[in-house]
């Protein structure tokens, strides 16, 4: 069924293409919707990221899923436009060295919270943290913990090794851990 | 297991990456260990949260802007793809089902024909193709390397054909009287600013058997040989040979010498005049890429560190100051680490191993004996080999006699007294 409508697709018939990313346009737009971090980019760039797609379905190679593929496109297209941004998307190195507010945290009685104990505020803080992670780190964060991905589909998503994987998410679980801290105990 | 360790672990346990010994070991840790058991918590609680974010449904009007710009794309493509893709001309030639197999046996045979030519008698031209194609890898390979800045493209082209030169070649002693006009090794050591070498690292060894008349005189001219060239003698070991036949006192034994690269060649020519070269094999390993990947993860490292001794210097809270140091000294250690596996490879680079075996023989020259296998030779020697055998069994039977000769005596005196000890017995009944 896919794969004819691939085929379809790389003739250039719209429709089976439109038929073919049916089912994967939620994730596409999500991804690209933490990725960014608002819904007008993730709105810009799901639909950049699907042109492209299309563009290119003559290249794509029937060996990897074609899930895996498009995603990759999605991850490429967001990181290519934050680059070319500049935008400063703050690491949380330069999220804590940056914003010179440890002090003020600490001087808060409030310092250190317990993160269990502070669910409700979590929540809505959640994505702004996402965002303040580096973009290699956010998409993996994206990809294991939104999307439910393993680490080998993750590697050949990004085309990283495993290894990289599973460091890379080591990292970036731990940084978002302490932005979350950083952000309760500023409110 | 500690902290550090446990940490590792926590997330290829959130994920179920995790083995039953590895994570008995974490349960353990993190039951005695309040500050983890907190971070194992919390890290949970941050991976669940992250599962629960809810997917956002799509904008209104997605899929028909979508489309809008699909056919835009499409409309825009197609004049261009018809002029100048053949492969969509090739499939809008209908050609009826029942027709494809004769179509494919004769693209096959044509293929055969063409491919068979081409290998048969232009194996020149294909050889360049493939080397072209190896330079054209190499040049996209070092793009994306972060060191190889000034790596210039001259160097790259070049590179394969030293890559095939140089990388495993490993050749027997037939060959290796020819074999040794490798081009030297490109091993000066340049230094980087940042103090990484800049060209190619390639560790060479290489491997001699010999045969040698007078052993200490050979062993003596290679230790000295290898002094003024300004290495050393890594290992060596000397025996006699244990074969008991050899009256002659021959000695066997080896040497591992470490020579300055740029005297490596030079080096293996002399060892080799000293006497009969029975094996000889060389081997060369880039480690080029290996040492840039690690030269530019010591880089990163690096800024991290910076960067954490940074916001230790705005740390207050001895918490804080705590986790901080304990992230520094993990840093610390992997850089270290990385650094001492530069280290080592920039000096097996520098130092080329050459493993010689000696083995000293009485005479270079080759003995030939007569060989007389007539019948009555073959009997005279089977006869004297009975005579022989029976005079060694007599021989041995005489020095087991008298060899044993104390067991022997004491089993008789012991025999004697049984007798006595029997017959007084017999006397009293």
């Amino acid at each position: 069924m896919e794969s004819t409508l691939i085929e379809k697709s790389i003739q250039g018939d719209v429709s089976s293409f439109e038929k073919l990313i049916v089912q994967y346009n939620r994730y596409v737009y999500n991804i690209a919707y933490r990725m960014m971090g608002n819904e007008e980019d993730a709105k810009d760039m799901s639909q950049e990221a699907l042109i492209k797609a299309y563009k290119a379905i003559g290249h794509f190679k029937m060996e990897s899923g074609f899930s895996t593929w498009l995603y990759r496109i999605v991850i490429n297209t967001c990181k290519d436009e934050l680059r070319k941004r500049k935008e400063q998307v703050l690491s949380l190195d330069e999220a804590i060295a940056d914003n010179a507010s440890l002090q003020d945290i600490i001087s808060d009685d409030k310092a250190n919270p317990i993160l269990i104990y502070e669910q409700v505020e979590l929540k809505a803080t959640l994505n702004d943290a996402l965002n303040k992670l580096s973009d290699d780190n956010k998409s993996v964060v994206i990809l294991k913990d939104l999307m439910g991905y393993s680490y080998e589909e993750i590697g050949e998503i990004l085309q990283i090794p495993i290894g990289t994987v599973r460091s890379r998410l080591n990292r970036s679980r731990t940084s978002l851990k302490s932005i979350l801290k950083i952000q309760l105990a500023e409110q | 297991m500690n902290c550090e360790q446990a940490r590792l672990l926590m997330n290829a346990a959130i994920d179920g990456d995790i083995n039953e010994h590895e994570r008995s070991k974490l349960d353990q840790h993190i039951d005695s260990c309040e500050a983890c058991t907190v971070e194992f918590e919390e890290l949970k609680y941050v991976v669940q949260m992250l599962g629960e974010m809810e997917l956002k449904a799509l904008p209104i009007g997605f899929e028909e802007e979508l489309h809008e710009k699909l056919i835009h794309v499409k409309r825009d493509s197609e004049p261009v793809k018809a002029g100048t893709t053949i492969m969509s001309k090739i499939k809008s030639i209908h050609i009826k089902k029942r027709y494809y197999g004769y179509v494919a046996t004769a693209a096959v045979l044509l293929m055969v024909v063409v491919i068979g030519k081409n290998i048969l008698f232009q194996p020149k031209y294909e050889s360049a193709m493939m080397d072209t194609a190896a330079s054209e890898e190499f040049g996209r390979g070092s793009d994306g390397d972060m060191l190889t800045t000034s790596f210039n493209e001259s160097v790259a082209a070049e590179a394969p054909a030293m890559d095939s030169e140089m990388s495993k070649a490993e050749f027997e002693s037939s060959n290796a009287m020819t074999g040794y006009n490798e081009e030297p090794a490109p091993v000066e050591p340049t230094e980087l600013t940042d103090g990484y070498r800049e060209d190619r690292l390639i560790i060479q060894t290489a491997n001699l058997r010999m045969d040698v008349e007078k052993y200490d005189e050979v062993y003596l001219q290679i230790t000295s040989w290898v002094g003024a060239a300004g290495g050393y003698i890594e290992n060596e070991s000397t025996s006699y040979k244990t074969n008991y036949t050899d009256r002659e006192n021959l000695k066997y034994g080896y040497l591992t010498l470490r020579v300055p690269a740029t005297g490596y060649e030079s080096m293996i020519n002399q060892i080799k005049s000293l006497g009969n070269v029975t094996y000889d094999s060389a081997n060369a390993y880039d480690v080029t890429k290996n040492y840039r990947d690690t030269a530019s993860e010591v880089e990163n490292l690096k800024v991290t560190e910076t960067r954490l001794r940074e916001i230790m210097a705005d740390a207050v809270e001895i918490k804080d100051i705590l986790a901080i140091e304990n992230e520094l000294t993990r840093i610390r250690g992997q850089i270290n680490s990385y650094e001492r596996q530069l280290k080592d490879w920039e000096a097996l680079a520098d130092m080329t191993t050459i493993t010689v075996e000696l083995n000293e023989v009485k005479s270079l020259k080759p003995i030939i004996e007569p060989i007389d296998d007539t019948l009555f030779g073959k009997a005279k020697e089977g006869f004297i080999g009975t005579i022989n055998s029976i005079k060694l069994s007599i021989e041995q039977g005489f020095i087991w006699v008298i060899s044993k000769s104390p067991i022997l005596a004491l089993l008789g005196l012991l025999a004697v007294f049984a007798k006595i000890i029997y017959t007084r017995k017999r006397r009293k009944s």
